[in-house]
Protein backbone atom coordinates (compact mmCIF):
# COMPACT_ATOMS: atom_id res chain seq x y z
CA UNK A 1 0.00 0.00 0.00
CA UNK A 2 1.04 3.31 -0.94
CA UNK A 3 -0.23 5.93 1.01
CA UNK A 4 1.04 9.23 -0.91
CA UNK A 5 2.57 10.20 -3.94
CA UNK A 6 5.31 12.78 -4.70
CA UNK A 7 7.89 13.60 -7.95
CA UNK A 8 10.75 11.40 -7.31
CA UNK A 9 13.68 12.40 -5.31
CA UNK A 10 16.72 10.88 -6.53
CA UNK A 11 19.47 8.95 -4.64
CA UNK A 12 16.65 7.78 -1.70
CA UNK A 13 14.53 4.70 -1.81
CA UNK A 14 11.04 5.49 -3.53
CA UNK A 15 7.75 5.12 -2.33
CA UNK A 16 6.54 1.45 -2.40
CA UNK A 17 10.18 0.25 -2.54
CA UNK A 18 11.40 -2.24 -0.17
CA UNK A 19 13.86 -1.11 2.61
CA UNK A 20 16.81 -3.49 2.87
CA UNK A 21 17.85 -5.02 5.76
CA UNK A 22 19.92 -3.26 7.82
CA UNK A 23 21.62 -4.39 11.26
CA UNK A 24 22.65 -1.43 13.92
CA UNK A 25 23.66 -1.31 17.75
CA UNK A 26 21.33 0.43 19.99
CA UNK A 27 21.79 2.09 23.05
CA UNK A 28 20.10 -0.68 25.17
CA UNK A 29 22.91 -2.41 24.31
CA UNK A 30 21.23 -5.35 21.92
CA UNK A 31 22.00 -4.84 18.21
CA UNK A 32 18.36 -4.56 16.30
CA UNK A 33 17.43 -5.86 12.52
CA UNK A 34 15.01 -3.84 10.47
CA UNK A 35 13.66 -7.17 9.75
CA UNK A 36 13.13 -8.04 13.66
CA UNK A 37 10.28 -5.62 13.12
CA UNK A 38 8.66 -7.37 9.65
CA UNK A 39 5.03 -7.73 10.17
CA UNK A 40 4.63 -4.64 11.78
CA UNK A 41 4.49 -1.24 10.77
CA UNK A 42 8.00 0.93 11.51
CA UNK A 43 8.69 4.90 11.69
CA UNK A 44 12.12 5.68 11.00
CA UNK A 45 13.72 8.85 12.02
CA UNK A 46 16.63 10.30 11.19
CA UNK A 47 18.23 12.52 14.08
CA UNK A 48 21.55 14.08 15.12
CA UNK A 49 22.35 15.26 18.79
CA UNK A 50 23.24 18.63 16.99
CA UNK A 51 20.65 19.26 14.84
CA UNK A 52 18.01 21.77 16.33
CA UNK A 53 14.68 20.31 13.78
CA UNK A 54 15.06 16.66 15.65
CA UNK A 55 14.98 18.66 19.21
CA UNK A 56 12.44 20.64 18.17
CA UNK A 57 10.38 17.56 16.92
CA UNK A 58 11.74 15.01 19.79
CA UNK A 59 8.80 15.50 22.03
CA UNK A 60 6.12 14.95 19.48
CA UNK A 61 7.73 11.62 18.97
CA UNK A 62 7.45 10.32 21.85
CA UNK A 63 4.02 11.49 22.86
CA UNK A 64 2.45 11.76 19.32
CA UNK A 65 4.15 8.71 17.76
CA UNK A 66 5.10 6.22 20.00
CA UNK A 67 2.65 6.28 22.75
CA UNK A 68 0.07 7.05 20.73
CA UNK A 69 0.73 3.96 18.33
CA UNK A 70 2.64 1.74 19.92
CA UNK A 71 -0.23 -0.36 20.97
CA UNK A 72 -1.56 -0.35 17.72
CA UNK A 73 1.65 -2.41 16.73
CA UNK A 74 3.76 0.85 15.35
CA UNK A 75 7.57 -0.03 15.89
CA UNK A 76 9.81 3.74 15.92
CA UNK A 77 13.11 3.38 15.71
CA UNK A 78 15.17 6.85 15.56
CA UNK A 79 18.96 6.27 13.85
CA UNK A 80 21.43 8.61 15.03
CA UNK A 81 23.48 9.52 12.38
CA UNK A 82 27.20 9.74 12.77
CA UNK A 83 27.15 9.88 16.13
CA UNK A 84 28.56 7.21 18.94
CA UNK A 85 26.48 5.57 21.69
CA UNK A 86 27.37 7.82 24.58
CA UNK A 87 25.87 11.19 22.89
CA UNK A 88 23.13 9.19 21.25
CA UNK A 89 21.62 7.70 24.80
CA UNK A 90 22.34 11.13 26.29
CA UNK A 91 19.98 13.03 23.83
CA UNK A 92 17.33 10.21 24.45
CA UNK A 93 17.30 10.47 27.83
CA UNK A 94 17.40 14.20 27.51
CA UNK A 95 14.41 13.98 25.46
CA UNK A 96 12.88 11.25 27.51
CA UNK A 97 12.35 8.93 24.63
CA UNK A 98 11.33 5.26 25.06
CA UNK A 99 11.76 3.82 21.83
CA UNK A 100 14.78 2.11 20.27
CA UNK A 101 17.51 4.26 19.77
CA UNK A 102 19.95 3.23 16.95
CA UNK A 103 23.30 5.00 16.80
CA UNK A 104 25.11 4.50 12.83
CA UNK A 105 28.18 5.96 13.88
CA UNK A 106 29.88 5.83 10.10
CA UNK A 107 26.47 6.57 8.45
CA UNK A 108 26.84 4.04 5.34
CA UNK A 109 22.82 3.17 6.59
CA UNK A 110 21.76 6.15 6.66
CA UNK A 111 23.20 7.03 3.38
CA UNK A 112 21.17 4.82 2.01
CA UNK A 113 18.31 7.11 2.92
CA UNK A 114 19.76 10.20 2.10
CA UNK A 115 18.41 12.03 -1.05
CA UNK A 116 20.79 13.95 -2.76
CA UNK A 117 20.69 17.68 -1.76
CA UNK A 118 22.48 20.28 -3.32
CA UNK A 119 25.40 18.54 -2.91
CA UNK A 120 25.24 17.85 0.96
CA UNK A 121 26.87 14.84 1.97
CA UNK A 122 24.18 12.27 2.74
CA UNK A 123 24.46 12.04 6.79
CA UNK A 124 23.60 15.72 6.50
CA UNK A 125 21.16 15.40 3.79
CA UNK A 126 18.95 12.39 5.80
CA UNK A 127 18.29 14.61 9.00
CA UNK A 128 15.43 14.79 10.21
CA UNK A 129 13.95 12.74 7.49
CA UNK A 130 11.23 10.29 8.25
CA UNK A 131 10.21 6.94 6.94
CA UNK A 132 7.41 4.81 7.13
CA UNK A 133 7.33 1.36 6.30
CA UNK A 134 4.47 -1.12 5.97
CA UNK A 135 4.61 -4.27 7.77
CA UNK A 136 6.38 -5.59 4.47
CA UNK A 137 9.15 -3.20 4.74
CA UNK A 138 8.44 -0.84 2.06
CA UNK A 139 8.04 3.02 2.29
CA UNK A 140 4.65 4.44 2.38
CA UNK A 141 5.52 7.70 3.49
CA UNK A 142 8.83 9.73 3.61
CA UNK A 143 9.97 13.50 4.58
CA UNK A 144 13.03 15.29 4.37
CA UNK A 145 13.71 18.80 6.15
CA UNK A 146 11.87 21.07 4.61
CA UNK A 147 11.25 24.25 6.99
CA UNK A 148 8.05 23.30 7.85
CA UNK A 149 6.27 23.43 11.62
CA UNK A 150 7.80 20.21 13.43
CA UNK A 151 4.33 19.77 14.69
CA UNK A 152 2.74 19.82 10.83
CA UNK A 153 4.92 17.51 9.87
CA UNK A 154 4.09 15.16 12.60
CA UNK A 155 0.33 15.56 11.77
CA UNK A 156 1.54 14.14 8.44
CA UNK A 157 2.83 11.00 9.68
CA UNK A 158 0.40 10.74 11.94
CA UNK A 159 -2.08 10.77 9.13
CA UNK A 160 -0.21 8.32 7.45
CA UNK A 161 -0.33 6.01 10.37
CA UNK A 162 -3.67 6.46 11.27
CA UNK A 163 -4.64 4.73 7.61
CA UNK A 164 -1.91 2.42 7.71
CA UNK A 165 -2.72 1.42 11.45
CA UNK A 166 -6.90 1.66 10.90
CA UNK A 167 -7.15 4.68 13.09
CA UNK A 168 -5.92 2.90 15.72
CA UNK A 169 -4.82 5.72 17.61
CA UNK B 1 16.80 25.88 -1.04
CA UNK B 2 20.44 27.02 -1.47
CA UNK B 3 21.83 27.30 -4.74
CA UNK B 4 25.46 27.39 -2.99
CA UNK B 5 26.76 24.11 -1.32
CA UNK B 6 27.02 25.65 2.23
CA UNK B 7 29.30 23.46 3.31
CA UNK B 8 31.88 24.95 0.31
CA UNK B 9 30.95 28.26 1.91
CA UNK B 10 32.87 28.90 4.90
CA UNK B 11 36.54 30.27 5.06
CA UNK B 12 38.80 29.48 7.99
CA UNK B 13 38.39 31.10 10.59
CA UNK B 14 41.39 33.98 11.02
CA UNK B 15 43.89 36.16 14.09
CA UNK B 16 45.15 38.71 14.06
CA UNK B 17 46.78 40.06 17.06
CA UNK B 18 46.59 43.43 18.91
CA UNK B 19 49.14 45.56 18.72
CA UNK B 20 51.14 43.16 16.22
CA UNK B 21 54.24 43.60 19.08
CA UNK B 22 54.31 43.14 22.56
CA UNK B 23 56.89 43.79 25.47
CA UNK B 24 57.53 41.19 27.92
CA UNK B 25 55.20 41.84 30.84
CA UNK B 26 52.75 43.70 28.77
CA UNK B 27 49.24 42.77 27.66
CA UNK B 28 47.22 42.12 24.07
CA UNK B 29 44.67 40.41 22.74
CA UNK B 30 44.17 37.72 20.06
CA UNK B 31 40.78 38.47 18.07
CA UNK B 32 39.86 35.40 16.72
CA UNK B 33 37.69 36.24 13.14
CA UNK B 34 34.77 33.80 11.99
CA UNK B 35 33.24 35.21 8.77
CA UNK B 36 29.75 33.88 8.44
CA UNK B 37 28.17 33.87 4.59
CA UNK B 38 24.99 35.45 3.50
CA UNK B 39 22.27 33.51 4.85
CA UNK B 40 24.30 31.29 6.97
CA UNK B 41 24.65 31.39 10.86
CA UNK B 42 26.59 30.17 13.89
CA UNK B 43 25.22 28.51 17.24
CA UNK B 44 26.47 31.07 19.98
CA UNK B 45 28.78 30.46 22.64
CA UNK B 46 25.27 29.93 25.04
CA UNK B 47 23.40 28.14 22.27
CA UNK B 48 19.48 28.26 23.65
CA UNK B 49 19.51 24.09 23.91
CA UNK B 50 21.74 21.75 24.79
CA UNK B 51 23.56 19.54 22.27
CA UNK B 52 23.64 22.55 20.20
CA UNK B 53 27.22 23.43 19.62
CA UNK B 54 28.65 26.55 20.97
CA UNK B 55 31.02 28.78 19.09
CA UNK B 56 34.61 28.52 20.94
CA UNK B 57 38.22 29.01 20.76
CA UNK B 58 40.98 27.72 22.34
CA UNK B 59 44.12 29.18 22.21
CA UNK B 60 47.38 26.91 23.61
CA UNK B 61 49.90 29.20 25.55
CA UNK B 62 53.54 28.93 24.51
CA UNK B 63 56.00 29.46 26.89
CA UNK B 64 55.61 32.80 28.84
CA UNK B 65 52.59 33.42 27.65
CA UNK B 66 49.83 33.54 29.64
CA UNK B 67 46.15 33.06 27.37
CA UNK B 68 42.90 34.45 28.99
CA UNK B 69 39.20 33.55 29.06
CA UNK B 70 37.73 34.10 25.29
CA UNK B 71 35.06 37.29 25.24
CA UNK B 72 32.16 36.29 22.57
CA UNK B 73 30.27 39.00 21.17
CA UNK B 74 27.13 39.45 22.02
CA UNK B 75 24.56 36.63 20.73
CA UNK B 76 21.19 37.63 18.01
CA UNK B 77 18.24 35.95 19.39
CA UNK B 78 16.09 34.43 16.28
CA UNK B 79 12.83 32.90 15.97
CA UNK B 80 11.98 30.52 13.57
CA UNK B 81 8.77 29.15 12.87
CA UNK B 82 9.39 25.22 13.35
CA UNK B 83 10.68 25.90 16.90
CA UNK B 84 9.45 27.33 19.74
CA UNK B 85 12.69 27.85 21.11
CA UNK B 86 14.40 31.36 20.71
CA UNK B 87 18.14 30.34 19.08
CA UNK B 88 20.88 31.99 19.90
CA UNK B 89 22.77 32.77 17.10
CA UNK B 90 25.61 34.88 15.22
CA UNK B 91 25.70 36.19 11.94
CA UNK B 92 27.98 37.96 9.71
CA UNK B 93 31.63 38.71 11.13
CA UNK B 94 32.04 37.20 14.66
CA UNK B 95 34.85 38.54 16.55
CA UNK B 96 36.19 36.70 19.82
CA UNK B 97 38.95 37.95 21.98
CA UNK B 98 41.82 36.12 24.04
CA UNK B 99 43.56 38.10 25.99
CA UNK B 100 47.33 37.40 26.25
CA UNK B 101 50.05 38.44 28.42
CA UNK B 102 53.61 38.04 27.51
CA UNK B 103 55.31 36.91 30.96
CA UNK B 104 58.63 39.23 31.79
CA UNK B 105 61.16 36.75 30.84
CA UNK B 106 60.55 35.76 26.99
CA UNK B 107 63.04 36.91 24.84
CA UNK B 108 62.81 38.68 21.75
CA UNK B 109 61.72 37.16 18.54
CA UNK B 110 58.60 35.92 16.74
CA UNK B 111 55.86 33.64 18.45
CA UNK B 112 53.38 31.75 17.52
CA UNK B 113 49.81 31.00 19.16
CA UNK B 114 47.89 27.88 17.82
CA UNK B 115 44.29 27.10 18.44
CA UNK B 116 40.89 25.77 17.72
CA UNK B 117 38.22 27.23 16.88
CA UNK B 118 34.70 24.82 16.88
CA UNK B 119 31.83 25.92 15.73
CA UNK B 120 28.25 24.78 13.92
CA UNK B 121 26.76 26.58 10.96
CA UNK B 122 23.66 26.64 9.72
CA UNK B 123 21.99 27.92 6.68
CA UNK B 124 18.32 29.02 6.24
CA UNK B 125 17.04 25.53 5.49
CA UNK B 126 19.78 23.18 7.24
CA UNK B 127 22.52 22.81 9.63
CA UNK B 128 25.66 21.67 8.90
CA UNK B 129 27.71 19.09 11.47
CA UNK B 130 29.93 20.84 13.94
CA UNK B 131 33.75 21.40 12.74
CA UNK B 132 36.73 22.17 14.20
CA UNK B 133 39.38 24.19 12.58
CA UNK B 134 42.72 25.10 13.24
CA UNK B 135 44.01 28.90 14.07
CA UNK B 136 47.57 30.54 14.21
CA UNK B 137 48.51 34.01 14.93
CA UNK B 138 51.90 35.20 15.19
CA UNK B 139 53.17 37.91 17.70
CA UNK B 140 56.28 39.86 17.84
CA UNK B 141 58.32 40.12 20.77
CA UNK B 142 60.39 43.58 20.98
CA UNK B 143 62.38 44.17 23.70
CA UNK B 144 61.16 46.71 26.65
CA UNK B 145 60.20 50.33 25.07
CA UNK B 146 60.87 48.53 21.75
CA UNK B 147 58.88 50.15 18.40
CA UNK B 148 55.08 49.82 18.72
CA UNK B 149 54.94 48.93 22.44
CA UNK B 150 51.10 48.25 23.95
Amino acid sequence: MTITTEATIEGSYELGEVVADFELPATSGDRLRLSDHRGHPVLIFFTTTWCPYCSAEAPFLEQEIWQRYRDAGLQVLSIQVKEGEALAASFAQHHGWTFPVLFDEDGTVSGRFAPDKEGLPPEVAVINAHFVLDADGAVVYRDFLNMERFDARASHVRAVLDELLGAAS
Amino acid sequence: MSTVNPLDAWAPPSARPEPHQLEPGHRGRIVVTIDVPEGCHLQSAQPAEPFLIPTSVELEAPDGVTIGEAVYPPAEHEHYEWTPVVLSIYRGTVEVVVPVEVATGVPPGPLSIVGRVRFQGCTEYTCLPPVELPVEVDLSIVPPDGPASS
